[in-house]
């Protein structure tokens, strides 16, 4: 099929299978055994994991994992709420500390606030590990244990395959736990990372090129409507697809985005007075215990006249006429989903920067790349990665 | 233009929202004690609700920490109602208290979690206007604030259900800690006192800033969007600002956290029209973290507004800020901070001529009408109970 468009983005996205499989080999329950004890991951009652941007997308993504295959309570946290604010009022036992791992996801291993996070916690006597392609990094420095990521190397833009990297490690890490705590085997460990191999693998053939060039014509409808105004919605893990899909719109074109459950949608962006202008993805598979509200929410959407793209596991006949449904495959278990389902937004995200003519990351914005004095300015080029550390106290 | 004829629902509920907001703690409070009495034993309190709700939720789950002594969790309401595992409702010291905030108590979504977490075995709690509503009835009990006779029926937009559902939950949180021996009654005087002292003092600052909203919604009516920015108990007042743009104006908005926006919507196109709301207090951990950021706001060309009980002179000089009055305890900033936009946002609402709650519907779209006239979409929402 011929590629109307062309970018590093949407490079990038056509090689998503082959992207994994690089990976995939390199993120072994061996090579994780070697990152993390056996020991040290029987100590671990319960996870803090966390990350800036799309590592916490991954994060949220990662977290369900924890306790379904991992056996251990786990709550996927904003960067600041657990470099700041985490156990600020309610004490951590010592032995509570001692079985609590932070987690923190960063694939430069740059920014300071992951690393703030897992010096703080290691302080409060939590076990601590770093997700990161970079061991020299500062954010590995700040960890006992280091998974490495291996994640492949890109051109500059927008990029998805490190999410995807992200959460695979995190997801192996999760079943690795699992399997020395014994809430799985290491054959149900093993089954389980060949069944996400396997999900990932199945979109090949022409499943790609038809998304693209679905959603190339969806994009270049809705610059003739004047659309300029992106909303995502997702539920429980699917809010990770919901949230990533959202910042790659922004990283891409610049354009606004918001992002939010199905009910709370209800209650605050349905105000929205540009319905038409509004292009709306909704994530709602029908094994998530809220299928049912993201239904009445795609049929809200649709009353109003807003451009809707579903994106399912289920059949497209489960939905309104009129919703452009995107139905992927399925997965063997649902907490694999947010692997691939923020494909068909990722494109989005691509077709629209090349339409709109716009540079990755506000490049084309000429003070961003002419001003000396703003490419100098700490408050820019340093506003993640010299950010004063700080530890903050805890209860 | 004159100001006083741009006056909205939002606006002029910020004139009122000190003796209203005293008011409604005074009205529940003692009953907040009954409530309360029966909770000492709780070892985890989750706290939910909707929209304006949820943000009550964020920002009072600060100070049930401190006042309880609880592990407090503040959460989506679908969470609640449909993801969160069973095991989630419970604690070593036994079931958790599951507390639904809902003013009308006609939300299915919350009707639902209280459902679902009686279903398995968690203590319920309503925070409601009425005690006889499918919210109120699930819960089985209640806390609910009252409104002043004079002003019962609010029109909305507005901030003042925020308010009493803030209230709701500072009330119980403050008798859940007397009962259970962690604040002394010196203390709870001393919150109590506080708390009035802040609500004048807040008022006042907001009164005096009120001519200056006015100005600012004339140059900023036409901007591209609003971002909002604050972390912790803050985010919920920067929740609050971007939903209030979208109740009273239907505009372009998002939030986001301090560090979280330098990773994201920094990079947002064409900076210089974007408004940039942010909320940086002086007694929260990452006060450095939100300077950092504003700094980072100015040097991309933003119009800024800081909401802050912290010097001015900290924040870039391109920045409009408005101080704030410290208060006594810094999770007590959401309940009055939020006037500072209530009004810009109000203001402008009234400059555009628009309706809130898009009462002023679309006469291509009579379906949208219906949808707003009946709330069907958040009070008939099918429930379904999820073990």
């Amino acid at each position: 099929m011929e590629k109307k468009y062309d970018s590093g983005m949407l490079r990038q996205l056509r090689g998503v299978v082959k992207s994994f499989d690089e990976f995939f080999d390199s993120v072994s329950f061996d090579y994780i055994a070697s990152c993390v004890p056996a020991e040290a991951a029987r100590k671990i009652k319960r996870v803090v994991i966390t990350g800036c941007g799309d590592s916490y997308c991954a994060a949220i993504a990662a977290r369900p994992v924890f306790e379904i295959c991992g056996g251990v309570r786990a709550d996927a946290l904003r960067n600041i709420e657990a470099s700041r604010y985490f156990a600020a009022y309610s004490p951590l036992s010592t032995e509570e500390a001692a079985g609590c791992c932070a987690m923190a996801i960063s694939v430069s291993g740059m920014p300071v606030r992951p690393r703030e996070a897992l010096q703080r916690m290691k302080k409060m006597g939590c076990i601590t590990v770093a997700f990161t392609d970079n061991p020299d990094s500062p954010l590995a420095g700040s960890a006992d244990y280091v998974v490495g990521m291996k994640v492949p190397r890109f051109e500059m833009g927008p990029l998805v395959v490190p999410y995807m990297a992200s959460q695979f490690a995190a997801m192996m890490l999760a079943l690795y736990i699992g399997t020395a705590n014994g809430s799985i085997s290491m054959d149900e460990a093993v089954r389980r990372r060949e069944a996400l191999k396997s999900y990932v693998s199945s979109f090949t053939g022409e499943l790609l090129p038809d998304m693209e060039s679905r959603v190339s014509a969806l994009c270049e409808g809705w610059l003739r409507a004047g659309v300029n105004y992106y909303d995502y919605v997702g539920d429980g893990a699917d809010y990770a697809t919901a949230f990533f899909g959202s910042a790659k719109q922004v990283e891409s074109t610049g354009e606004l985005t918001t992002n939010d459950d199905a009910e709370d949608w209800c209650h605050i962006n349905f105000f929205n007075c540009a319905p038409k202008t509004t292009a709306s993805f909704v994530v709602a598979n029908p094994r998530s215990p809220s299928f049912s509200r993201a239904l009445e929410v795609v049929r809200t959407m649709l009353a109003m006249k807003r451009p809707v793209i579903v994106i399912t596991d289920g059949d497209a006949s489960a939905f309104p006429e009129g919703a452009e449904v995107f139905a992927l495959p399925k997965a063997p278990e649902s907490w694999m989903n947010p692997m691939m389902q923020h494909l068909p937004m990722d494109f989005a995200a691509a077709i629209l920067g090349v339409l709109l003519e716009r540079g990755a990351y506000r490049s084309d914005v000429p003070a961003q790349t002419e001003d000396r004095a703003v490419q100098k300015n700490p408050a820019i080029t340093g506003r993640f990665r010299e950010s004063r550390l700080e530890i903050a106290p805890w209860a | 233009m004159k100001k006083e004829e741009m006056v909205t629902s939002l606006v002029r509920q910020s004139f009122k929202a000190a003796p209203v907001t005293r008011a409604l703690f005074e009205s529940v409070y003692q009953r907040a004690g009954e409530a309360a009495g029966g909770f000492c034993s709780t070892g985890l309190i989750i706290l939910t609700g909707c929209g304006d709700s949820y943000c009550a939720a964020l920002a009072m789950q600060p100070a049930f920490e401190q006042l309880t002594g609880c592990r407090t969790v503040a959460t989506r309401c679908i969470n609640v109602s449909r993801h969160m595992t069973p095991d989630r409702f419970r604690s070593p010291e036994g079931p958790a208290l599951v507390v639904g905030i809902s003013c009308s108590g006609n939300v299915s979504r919350v009707t639902e979690a209280m459902m679902r977490a009686k279903e398995l075995g968690a203590d319920t709690l309503a925070v409601t206007f009425n005690p006889e509503s499918p919210v109120g009835s699930a819960a089985g009990l209640s806390v609910s604030p009252q409104f002043p006779h004079e002003i019962a029926k609010l029109e909305g937009p507005g901030s003042l259900s925020y308010n009493s559902s803030l209230m709701g939950l500072l009330a119980f949180a403050l008798k859940l800690g007397v009962a259970k021996g962690r604040v002394s009654l010196e203390e709870e005087k001393a919150v109590i006192d506080g708390l009035y002292q802040y609500l004048d003092a807040a008022q006042a600052a907001a009164d005096a800033f009120d001519d200056r909203a006015f100005q600012l919604a004339q140059s900023w009516k036409d901007m591209d969007s609003f971002d909002f920015i604050g972390d912790h108990s803050d985010y919920a007042t920067a929740f609050m600002g971007s939903a209030k743009v979208l109740e009273a104006t239907g505009g372009r908005t998002t939030y986001d956290d301090s560090e979280d926006w330098c990773h994201i919507n920094y990079f947002l196109h064409q900076p210089q029209r974007i408004v940039r709301v942010v909320i940086a207090n002086s007694d929260t951990a990452s006060f450095g973290r939100l300077l950092e950021t504003c700094r980072t706001i100015d040097a991309i060309g933003s119009p800024m507004l800081v909401v802050t009980d912290a010097d001015p002179s900290l924040f870039p000089k391109s920045a409009e800020v408005v101080s704030m009055p410290k208060p006594r305890n810094f999770w007590l900033a959401p309940v009055m901070q939020h006037l500072i936009y209530d009004k810009v946002i109000g203001y402008i609402a009234g400059i555009c001529g628009t309706a809130g709650f898009r009462r002023d519907g679309d006469p291509e779209n009579p379906f949208l009408n219906d949808f707003v006239k009946d709330q069907h979409r958040i009070r008939e929402s099918e429930i379904r109970i999820v073990k």
